[in-house]
């Protein structure tokens, strides 16, 4: 019995795990009472008590609560929002798989959408189930979303997703070199600003130990494709023109629009193995130039700028180390020290998309098989109202796919230079009204583009205005600001036709892990390998005839025994 | 020339209380068996019990230790839908990559093994030797690094390494090696003064003293007596830091800024990318390596046992 026991409680387990899981739908409504699973990112949604109180039942925060009490209001059914967050999609996607859970709502990135569109793990939206979303999706980032092409097909991931997040993947520097801890580097801003338009800095001698780069192969493998495929290439003995050439032929007007974002994104989304040898080559020697991999420590290290001076960032993270070093430089000031520029020494963080081309990336929600699609595609719905999604944003820090008047109200709030703060005296009356002052400035001035400029990004929110003739999106800066965190949230309508998503790896997905293992590996030189073979066999040599002249010794008294025996 | 004789005395008399110690404990074991097993239990009942009384264990070993390792296997040998196969086993002796990762791991298993019994073997001497050290707080101070969580601990060393090394106009990016180095000895050195200074304290000085009696230099009185009688507790020290260094993760993740990669970030990466065969497969590596190293020093592990000191 002892024996069987152990064994038996193993295959049942392991037959557990092989079959399909008869978990019941965890989205039942019982009662009125609806319970709705949902799972995020970590830190990817509203959920401060300080805009919205806990609400009791749940236990939920912020905009979650918000929610269920807008849900109690308006369907008078009560909801329940079991929330819950994950590090990566590929965690998120095998547990998917395995059937260890089942949710309602999903926020994967936008190569995992395409994935699980692809093995049907989920359930398109349907139609005008999601008015709000419909009506205030920027229509920028919803073109970027039908381009996709899965099976062949555009458009499917419109059907199956509705966005939450976007933004970009380029290089987030630190432009005074003083702040670091080595001094020998004497390269100027004004030097530095230039380089950084450029991918091949990265491969450049000049910024040695000055760059770090991401610990994860999509992000690493973008930024070395767009390197490796600048000038002119030959593959499978055809022809193409590198992304160099591309951009000189779209800016004298060659190529439109359209169709240098095409070829863009189509050298960015090459995975073959010629390719992907190429850039594995170039990824090593961008290893040897760089002072290391991160995925989350950057983006604080680059507040500090102790480090290094130069990261591969999201412009979600630009955006919080901006942020970060701005509040960390006021808080110098609020407490009485002054900041006395001469003895303290801070970073100063810019955010820039090199010029031959970039990353655009976007995460969306989608609802996994046998998910309750009434109500999470009211979830959805009331996330893209724009007054709540302004609230997410404030939080966040990210930009939502959202566009609409309360997010320009926000964002002119944060950037315009026009925008009055509003006053209110001790006894809470308002002296000063807050809001934007058209009049403050005139363009026309010709002092004006001594400080300032003007950047329009109706791209965005085109059509989602509700005063559309009179509003418009063009925003005073000062030019400090440039390269800062409007630039990093909004990138400049010119910067738009580069900009190209990179789409699952599909079957190639083993070779790229297998490139990434080697560009980690540490490659020894040939001698070392020699020595330690020698070692080796030395050691085993050793123990080899240690147990021979054992045994040699054991027979030895063996005979002698039979022999004394015998006698 | 009297604190000498002195010395001598002292020595002299030690080995006799120690070993009238002996006899008196194991007559005192002998005796309460004897009371137990006579008088107050009857036979039949107390091995049931005893038996009753190993059942959560046995349980927390099938649940918490069987079960993984059978899992372990289970992904080993099969592909992505549950079928058996050997992929796994040969895309990882076909991958030239994969092995040289542990073969890096191995070598920086061995060095950081050889560094931490270089540096604590002296100590551990030092800190038994009770003219020096009075008291156990010595040895407490040694061991409580260990109290706080390692991730803070190395993301501060981190920190520390930079102010370090921006003195000489270098940074931690430059030395992935070097930091690594000094992380990996900081951390396990803990693990290796604690079974090293146990078996210090039980080191025969009569025998040392014969040793140096008998005509033996320093030098020869350090191979022939002292390290052998230590074996036991340098056997368990390394296994405590050989097998885990391999294994470790966030040490040289941290330290080393990402360049070097070690099995367990191998392993890591595996699954992180849902390879989960390859990932076990891996793992299964490391089980049979610690099968290995674990028959390769069972027999200094029982000498062990007999004087007292375990892997504690």
């Amino acid at each position: 019995m002892k024996r069987v026991f152990p064994f038996m409680g193993a295959i049942s387990l392991i037959a557990a795990l092989c079959l399909p899981s008869c978990q019941a739908v965890s989205s039942n409504e019982t009662d009125d009472v609806v319970y709705l699973n949902v799972y995020n990112s970590a830190d990817y949604i509203n959920e401060e008590a300080d805009y919205y109180e806990e609400n009791p039942l749940s236990g939920n925060a912020g905009l979650l609560a918000e929610f269920e009490r807008y849900c109690q209001e308006e369907y008078g059914t009560t909801v329940i929002v079991n929330y819950s967050t994950f590090d990566t999609n590929e965690t998120m996607l095998s547990e998917l798989k395995t059937g260890k859970a089942s949710y309602d709502l999903v926020c994967p990135s936008d190569y995992v959408i395409q994935k699980m569109i692809r093995e049907d793990m989920i359930e398109p939206f349907d139609e005008g189930s999601t008015p709000n979303y419909d009506q205030y999706v920027s229509p920028f980032v919803y073109e970027k979303m039908s381009e996709i092409e899965i099976n062949g097909e555009k458009g499917l991931v419109n059907d199956y997703a509705r966005g939450y997040m976007w933004g970009t993947l380029g290089l987030l520097y630190n432009n005074n070199l003083t702040t670091l801890s080595t001094k020998k580097f004497s390269i100027t801003p004004e030097e530095m600003d230039e380089d950084m338009t450029d991918w091949a800095s990265l491969w450049d001698d000049k910024y040695h130990n000055l760059l770090s780069i991401k610990d994860s192969v999509r992000d690493t493998y973008a930024a070395g494709i767009l390197y490796t495929y600048t000038d002119d290439f030959q593959l499978d003995g055809k022809e193409f023109e590198g992304l160099a050439t591309l951009k000189e032929k779209h800016d004298d007007g060659t190529y439109d629009d359209d169709t240098y974002n095409k070829k863009v994104t189509e050298i960015f989304n090459m995975c073959d193995d010629i390719t992907l040898n190429r850039v594995g080559d170039n990824l090593k020697k961008l290893k040897e130039n760089s002072f290391g991999f991160e995925v989350d420590s950057g983006k604080t290290d680059m507040i500090v700028g102790n480090k290094f001076a130069i990261n591969l960032a999201w412009s979600g993270d630009a955006a919080y180390s901006m942020d970060n070093l701005d509040e960390f430089i006021e808080s110098g000031t609020i407490e009485g020290e002054e900041v006395d520029t001469t003895t303290t020494n801070y970073a100063n963080l810019k955010y820039v998309l090199p010029e031959t081309g970039a990353n655009i990336w976007f995460d969306g929600w989608v609802m996994p098989k046998g998910a309750n699609k009434v109500w999470a595609s009211r979830f959805v719905d009331f996330f893209s109202t724009p007054e709540y999604t302004a609230e997410n944003m404030e939080y966040i820090g990210y930009t939502p796919v959202i566009a609409g008047d309360a997010i320009l109200d926000l964002v002119q709030s944060w950037y315009d230079e026009r925008y009055v703060e509003e006053e209110v005296d001790d006894e809470g009356n308002v002296i000063v009204e807050g809001g934007m002052d058209y009049d403050a400035l005139d363009k026309d001035n010709p002092e004006f583009e001594e400080e300032y400029y003007t950047k329009d990004i109706s791209y965005f929110f085109e059509g989602t205005l509700e005063e559309k003739e009179e509003r418009d999106c063009e925003f005073y800066l000062s030019l400090e600001s440039q390269g800062k965190q409007f630039d990093t949230q909004y990138p400049d309508k010119d910067i738009l036709p580069r900009l190209a998503v990179m789409a699952d790896f599909g079957g190639q997905n083993a070779s790229m892990l297998l490139m990434w293992e080697s560009v980690k590996n540490t490659v020894l030189p040939t001698w070392f390998y020699i020595v330690v073979a020698a070692g080796v066999l030395v050691v085993a040599g050793f123990i080899v005839s240690y147990y021979v002249r054992k045994a040699v010794v054991k027979n030895r008294r063996k005979a002698r025994k039979e022999a004394r025996k015998q006698a | 020339m009297s604190m000498k004789s002195n010395d001598i005395q002292e020595q002299s008399f030690q080995p006799k209380e120690i070993l009238l110690e002996g006899i008196e404990v194991v007559k005192d074991e002998k005796e309460s068996k004897k009371r137990v097993r006579g008088i107050h239990r009857p036979k039949t009942n107390s091995k049931a019990l005893l038996k009753s009384l190993s059942l959560p264990f046995a349980l927390f070993l099938i649940l918490f230790v069987l079960f993984p390792i059978l899992f372990i296997v289970f992904y080993a040998f099969t592909d992505a839908n549950g079928f058996f196969t050997f992929n796994a086993f040969i895309s990882f002796f076909t991958n030239t990559v994969k092995l040289n990762v542990l073969l890096i791991s191995v070598l920086i298993g061995v060095l950081n093994t050889v560094l931490c019994l270089l540096i604590t073997f002296p100590l551990a001497y030092l800190l038994a030797n009770p003219k020096i050290n009075k008291n156990y707080m010595l040895v407490m101070l040694f061991i409580m690094p260990m109290w706080i969580n390692f991730v803070l601990r190395t993301g501060a060393l981190r920190d520390l390494l930079t102010i370090i090394l921006s003195a000489f106009g270098t940074t931690t990016g430059e030395h992935p090696l070097f930091c690594t180095m000094v992380g990996m000895v900081i951390n396990y050195i803990p693990f290796t003064i604690l079974p090293l200074y146990s078996t210090m304290l039980k080191l025969d000085k009569s025998q040392i003293e014969a040793a140096r009696d008998l005509g033996c230099n320093p030098v020869k009185t350090f191979t022939k007596s002292i390290i052998p009688q230590a074996m036991p507790g340098i056997v368990s020290a390394s296994m405590m830091v050989f097998m885990p260094t391999i294994s470790s993760y966030v040490i040289s993740d941290t330290l080393s800024e990402g360049k070097i990669m070690l099995f367990g970030n191998s392993i890591y990466l595996s699954f992180s990318q849902s390879d989960w065969n390859g990932g076990s497969f891996m793992s299964l590596i490391m089980l049979i390596i610690i099968f290995i190293v674990m028959f390769a020093t069972r027999k200094f592990e029982n000498a062990g046992s007999e004087r007292g000191v375990s892997a504690w």
